[in-house]
């Protein structure tokens, strides 16, 4: 992914850092001689749902390119989890699975909170969320923010409700 | 058009000019890259990076430029192409179903060994499927009519298609880029075997060599039935080996690039500009043009890729359609004026 999205955010909330640039393109479409170019350290595969011979597949893409040093490193990471490009409540699983991947040394697994659970009251239908940024005073905990709907119709009923990250690695500057 | 008579020094001739000019085009597309970068590749992964993409283009467009010339010949309809019969829907369709973990069984079982049956060659059984149910409904007691044969390849086309957005909805495949939606265009395929790339390779060669051979016959073929008949041309006999070959070296085209628009159909018509009609002349130059067009789009499609301009790989298929379609245009409407 490029930057300016959820997805880059999670990235860097888990102590990744993208090859890619900020302001890039979202969700560019880069062909191989362009990762040699970018030499990503790690490289994070999302297969969201993804059949076994996909996997095979994309085990066999990698493979084809020994000089990018993920390769070299053996840091290609296939992740499989269903939620992993939704923007909704697994968003900070989503980044936990990041950070586990990108620091196994670490013993300190990131904090999460899921960022639904913050606001939200039990007894709201789901279909009233009214989502908002996050916001913290919190300094040890990063935030990140995505585009969400607004609806504007039931929200002086139910009241705004969090659906962000919130995702803390217990000693950042270690990332 | 046609200026001398046609000899096998001749052929070779042109052959060995095809094969000069288009080695000399690929080489050009091998100085440039998706990363901005021009001249010769330092880095010996980026060379053989481009190496393999230039060759699996010039092979590609090669199969289906050749393949069109055979379609529009035996067809007598200068609007056929090699998709005419199905074989690309059928390609694309089997080539989604092979990702559905549906199919995780069935691929395990037929590949064996815990491998999977590639994607690939899931995509060249599909054509296969595909243009073998073309031929059996538009075949009457053995016979194949071109108008009927279009109709029909129209049709299973249609159905391929709308199957293929069937399971789409119902599998709800998030819209990621790469997904689904992306075997629709045709782009070429990064992720292949050398095993797929080879198999390909030969199959589009030996079924090369069969067009050729038949390609005498073609020529005659371009007259009535009954005309063909008079000069000794079994005409139905050579109807169903052309298409069958045709088929079959589409077929191995579309599985290693899903259907890459308009190559097929442009290239057999530029090399008539310069030829004539004769597909025995037809088809080498025909094949060439294909090569050196395929290769030549595809390094295009790369120098829009630089990350400065959109950061995305186009498919190649985008390019050869959004260029091939007006330059067609063109072509048509500059006849019509002289006419």
């Amino acid at each position: 992914v490029g930057g300016d999205n959820f997805m880059n955010d999670l990235l860097t909330i888990a102590g990744g850092e993208n090859v890619l640039p900020d302001g890039s393109e979202s969700y560019p479409a880069i062909d191989r001689e362009q990762l040699i170019a970018l030499k990503p350290e790690a490289v994070l595969n999302l297969l969201p749902g993804a059949s076994p011979q996909s996997q095979q597949k994309a085990q066999a893409f990698w493979a084809a390119a020994p000089s990018v040093p993920a390769i070299q490193n053996g840091r290609v990471y296939y992740l499989t989890e269903d939620y992993l490009l939704w923007p909704g409540m697994n968003v900070g699983n989503v980044a936990e699975r990041f950070a586990e991947k990108l620091h196994p040394e670490s013993q300190s697994r990131p904090s999460t909170r899921n960022a639904a659970s913050l606001n939200r009251k039990p007894e709201e239908p789901q279909r009233h969320r009214v989502t908002e940024a996050c916001l913290t005073s919190d300094p040890a905990f990063q935030i990140s923010q995505f585009n969400c709907w607004q609806d504007k119709e039931h929200r002086a009923s139910t009241g705004p409700l969090c659906l962000c990250a919130s995702v803390a690695l217990q000693n950042p500057e270690a990332a | 058009v046609t200026a001398s008579r046609w000899s096998p020094a001749r052929l070779a001739i042109s052959i060995a000019l095809g094969i000069v000019v288009s080695a000399i085009l690929a080489t050009l597309c091998l100085l440039v890259g998706s990363t901005g970068s021009v001249g010769w590749p330092a880095n010996r992964d980026v060379l053989s990076e481009r190496l393999d993409i230039v060759l699996l283009a010039s092979l590609v467009g090669a199969a289906l430029a050749s393949a069109g010339v055979v379609y529009q010949a035996i067809l007598r309809n200068p609007l056929a192409d090699p998709y005419l019969l199905g074989v690309s829907t059928g390609a694309t369709l089997f080539a989604y179903l092979w990702e559905l973990p549906a199919a995780t069984a069935l691929l395990a079982v037929i590949g064996g060994q815990g491998q999977y049956l590639g994607q690939q060659a899931f995509a060249f059984l599909g054509a296969l499927v595909s243009v073998a149910i073309v031929f059996l409904l538009a075949s009457r007691r053995g016979r194949l009519e071109p108008v009927t044969l279009l109709l029909v390849g129209v049709i299973v086309n249609a159905v391929n298609g709308a199957i293929f957005l069937l399971l789409n909805a119902v599998v709800k495949d998030p819209a990621t880029p790469g997904g689904p939606l992306a075997l629709l265009v045709g782009g070429l395929q990064q992720t292949l075997p050398a095993g797929h790339r080879l198999a390909a390779a030969v199959c589009v060669a030996i079924g090369w060599a069969v067009m050729l051979y038949l390609a005498g016959a073609l020529h005659a073929a371009g007259l009535s039935d009954s005309e063909a008949s008079a000069l000794g041309v079994r005409i139905h006999r050579l109807r169903w080996a052309a298409l069958v070959v045709a088929s079959l070296v589409t077929a191995a085209a579309v599985s290693v690039s899903g259907p890459i628009g308009f190559v097929g159909l442009i290239c057999p018509h530029l090399a008539r500009l310069a030829v004539g009609n004769d597909p025995r002349r037809l088809l080498p130059l025909a094949t060439a043009l294909g090569a050196g067009l395929l290769a030549a789009a595809d390094a295009a499609a790369r120098v829009l890729a630089r990350p400065g301009a959109a950061g995305t790989t186009l498919p190649v298929g985008v390019l050869t359609g959004l260029v091939g379609g007006p330059f067609f245009l063109l072509l048509l409407l500059r006849g019509r004026n002289e006419r």
